[in-house]
């Protein structure tokens, strides 16, 4: 083990200033597990409508194919983390579309903004955003039928519509504010929001929980209040959360008594809007 | 310019030629003769050692129409696990069970297929059918349209119309919406479906209508018969999928007394229900009956185990059997009143007992119909498999020792059930080339196709002739559509645009007095633009029309 420790991490550094999207799915513990370095630099990435090598697009340093660094990453990169299902990737600035998408597993960082759909389709995992992330953070794509369905998401800052869209299991957690209908269509799991959630929060909300430490702009007129509750389990959500991580543990602080509104009640009418007291 | 195929070993079953070493010349996309020795050979390709067939011919795949793309539609994860890049020939595409149109093209064709029929075009959908299968390049297509459920002939039928009278109809019908044939699913069933029906057994009367599919079969088969259609009705049954449903099978078969008939995706029509779980095979049964009946043909629409979606105008079976789909989405709708379309995906799983055994049925009805000229290779595309594992299926059945290996690896139970097993036959090349090439040219009356006789059209693949045959028929080393080298090795070197097979029955045009009233007063479209007209598929030398002759000369029925 101590000799592990002596390997670097494998670094791409982007070398010159993209213009077109790239897609980084190749690049993933899983798939570089065992790969010695020459053969990653060949590894085909499409960028735009070409095909380009890993060496023509990135400077390759380090060796440690389970933890792998993204130097200069910009909001072009798509993808990022796809199916990946072990190790660690951690990524210095910005991501474009899709990062962690079908993630079965592994963490992701990524320091700077993501783009949309972070997260769909995960299984298992763990990502962490430390700015911003835009649509569909843990959504579902065009025609699938879940979004998140496991793992964990944490955002720093705030993200934009439909946060957790038809999420069906794991939990999301937004320290920042949410845009409009976050949760929408929502199966199951677990949204949390430190800040302010935007208008029509909960819209087809199935089952579910969304806790809210602020009234919503607005909820869909399908919500009914159902009244006042000291509710253990937040307890438990809350000290686990703060337990696993340094930037949570005001939580702890948190009284588990809520305002309950439970919808929405146009569709299957068992999701609820834990909203903090 | 003048072509020679040099030295295969030629598989031409329409002249009778298993095997023979042979040359195979080409003058302007024709098969000719041998050319005297004083005229230049433009270009030789040796095929010493390999196998020549016609181009195969799929006679009965959902490549296009309305339900196809409700598929395409209802899966972007099957478009976004299975994407083709563009080529300086090809354009992009995507999709395993339900593939774009181009993609579908150039895949049939990697694989020495050169001709496909859409077997279930709607009225109402024939212009979408037919552009997509514009879209579809190098193969040949056609259509069945869809009858026996329509409005238009459940009234004629209620009001007990004469036999002529339908036949103008029917003609009319296939005439005006350019189709190679007629195909009837769940005879009278989708549109009990509307009455509330969520059942319709052979003998079972629709609520309203107050007929049966008995008559609705016999009747469409007469008019075929009385037209001079050469490929029989084309019948989806009744009870599709229903543990039992062999009895209604035979019972289908006994009823046309003597009418032709072909039988399509029969492995979903011939479960039994013996054994613990109520569900067995009916396939010996089955072969026994179509061995015995000389007028009734069949395609198999054998299972895979695989990710796929079943796209079908069956509506009360897909509404029966949506409970089952996976992913869990699906869709039944009602086109323009006239008929129906259920899209369910499937995951046939080899660990199923159900899924297992029909795969099993599939294989043992394939085994135990003897004569291959009556039994189509087909998966009933994308219903029971993609057609891309046509390769794998005829390795199932060229060889046994495979079979069994892959009977080994299916749910125990299943496996127990089933003779397939114990059955020894293994096909041989020619009868592969029976039951893709010839068999269906001759059952739809393609006279220039299937075929490798001097003026039939340059359809050809050649194959390596190699021991395991999935590897053989995957990629065939030369494919020529009407005399051009189209693939070479499975990747496409040219493209070109095949053309679309109609026929023309003759029929008293007067039958659109009664159709115009009908149609002005209950469709959503006038008479004169819901007819696909030549020029639309001729489309400024884009696309072509084959015409063929309605000639059925065994009308002793």
């Amino acid at each position: 083990m101590s000799q592990n420790k002596m390997i670097k991490p494998l670094t791409f550094t982007l070398k010159e200033k993209l213009i077109q999207r790239i897609d980084l799915s190749a690049l993933i513990p899983n798939q570089l597990e065992g790969k010695p370095l020459e053969k990653i630099a060949k590894i085909k990435i499409a960028v735009g409508n070409k095909k380009l090598t890993v060496e023509k697009l990135f400077d390759i340093g380090g060796e440690d194919t389970q933890k792998i660094i993204f130097k200069k990453a910009v909001d072009l990169f798509d993808s990022i983390g796809r199916n990946m299902n072990q190790g660690s990737i951690e990524v210095r600035g910005s991501v474009g579309d899709r990062a962690g998408q079908d993630m079965n597993g592994g963490e992701l960082t990524i320091k700077g903004n993501a783009g949309d759909w972070v997260g769909t389709g995960m299984r298992d995992g763990r990502i962490e955003v430390q700015k911003n992330a835009r649509k569909f953070l843990g959504g579902a794509l065009p025609g699938q039928s879940h979004g998140l369905r496991g793992g964990t998401i944490h955002v720093f800052g705030d993200t934009g519509e439909r946060t957790g869209d038809k999420m069906r299991r794991g939990m999301i957690v937004v320290e920042g504010n949410t845009a409009d209908y976050t949760g929408s269509r929502m199966i199951a799991g677990t949204i949390m929001i430190c800040g302010q959630a935007g208008s029509n929060t909960g819209f087809g909300m199935k089952r579910g929980t969304i806790i809210l430490s602020d009234q919503p702009t607005s909820m869909p007129a399908t919500f009914n209040e159902c009244g006042s509750f000291e509710l253990a389990f937040l307890k438990l959500i809350f000290n686990s959360l703060a337990n696993s991580n340094q930037r949570l543990k005001n939580l702890k602080e948190n009284s588990s008594w809520v305002t309950r509104y439970v919808g929405d009640l146009s569709i299957k009418g068992q999701g609820e809007l834990l909203i903090l007291q | 310019m003048l072509i020679k195929l040099a030295g295969g070993k030629v598989y031409d079953p329409m002249h009778g030629v298993n095997g023979q070493i042979k040359d195979i010349f080409i003058r302007n996309g024709r098969i000719v003769d041998k050319p005297s020795k004083d005229e230049t050979i433009h270009k030789t390709y040796d095929v010493k050692g390999r196998v020549v067939m016609a181009g195969g011919i799929d006679p009965h795949t959902h490549i296009g129409g309305g339900k196809v793309n409700i598929a395409r539609m209802m899966l972007p994860e099957d478009h976004e696990q299975d994407l083709v890049s563009r080529t300086p020939l090809t354009r992009a595409g995507c999709g395993h069970a339900a593939p774009s149109t181009l993609t579908a093209g150039y895949r049939y064709v990697e694989m020495g297929y050169t001709a496909g029929f859409e077997p279930a075009m709607l009225q109402a959908n024939a212009r979408q059918a037919h552009m997509e299968m514009a879209d579809t390049p190098i193969i040949d297509k056609g259509a069945y349209v869809m009858l026996g459920n329509d409005d238009m002939f459940m009234r004629m039928m209620a009001q007990g119309v004469e036999q002529e009278v339908m036949n103008d109809y029917v003609g009319w019908t296939i005439s005006n919406f350019q189709a190679m044939a007629v195909k009837v699913v769940n005879p009278g069933g989708i549109s009990a479906f509307k009455f509330n029906q969520r059942q319709l057994d052979l003998d079972e009367k629709h609520t309203h209508y107050q007929i049966t599919p008995r008559d609705v079969l016999k009747t469409l088969s007469r008019s075929l018969v009385d037209l001079k259609v050469q490929h029989p009705l084309h019948v989806h049954g009744c009870n599709l999928g229903v543990p039992g449903n062999v009895e209604t099978t035979l019972d289908t078969i006994r009823g046309m007394e003597g009418l032709p008939m072909h039988m399509t995706h029969i492995q979903f029509h011939s479960f039994a229900t013996e054994g613990d779980k109520n569900f067995s095979s009916g396939a010996a049964r089955i072969a026994e009956m179509v061995n015995s009946h000389k007028n009734i043909s069949i395609d198999v629409g054998q299972i895979m185990f695989n990710q796929t979606v079943t796209a079908s105008g069956d509506t009360m079976r897909q509404y029966a059997g949506h409970s089952h789909g996976s992913p869990n989405k699906w869709v039944v709708m009602d086109i323009e009143c006239d008929n129906g379309c259920g899209v369910v995906p499937f995951k046939y799983t080899d660990k199923s007992f159900v899924n297992a055994l029909q795969w099993a049925i599939g294989l043992e009805t394939f085994l135990m119909v003897d004569d291959p000229w009556r039994v189509f290779l087909t998966t009933d595309h994308p219903n029971g498999a993609p057609f891309t594992s046509y390769p794998h299926l005829i390795r199932l059945l060229m060889d046994r020792s495979f079979r069994n290996d892959m009977l080994h690896t299916v749910n125990k139970e299943a496996a127990d059930m089933t003779v397939l097993g114990s059955i020894e036959r293994e096909y041989s090349l020619y009868e592969i080339a029976i039951m893709t090439r010839a068999a269906p040219a001759k059952s739809l009356g393609l006279t220039d196709r299937g075929q490798l006789g001097v003026g039939a059209a340059a359809d050809i693949a050649v194959y390596k002739e190699i021991d395991n045959k999935e590897k053989m028929f995957e990629k065939p080393e030369y494919v020529f559509k009407d005399g051009e080298l189209v693939a070479k090795n499975g990747k496409i070197v040219k493209v070109t645009q095949g053309t679309t097979h109609v026929i023309k029955p003759d029929y008293d045009k007067s039958i659109e007095k009664s159709l115009d009233e009908f149609y002005k007063k209950y469709h959503t479209v006038a008479l004169d633009n819901i007819v696909v007209s030549d020029d639309e598929i001729i489309d400024e030398g884009r696309g072509s029309i084959t015409q063929h002759h309605c000639s059925r000369e065994d009308t002793n029925a």
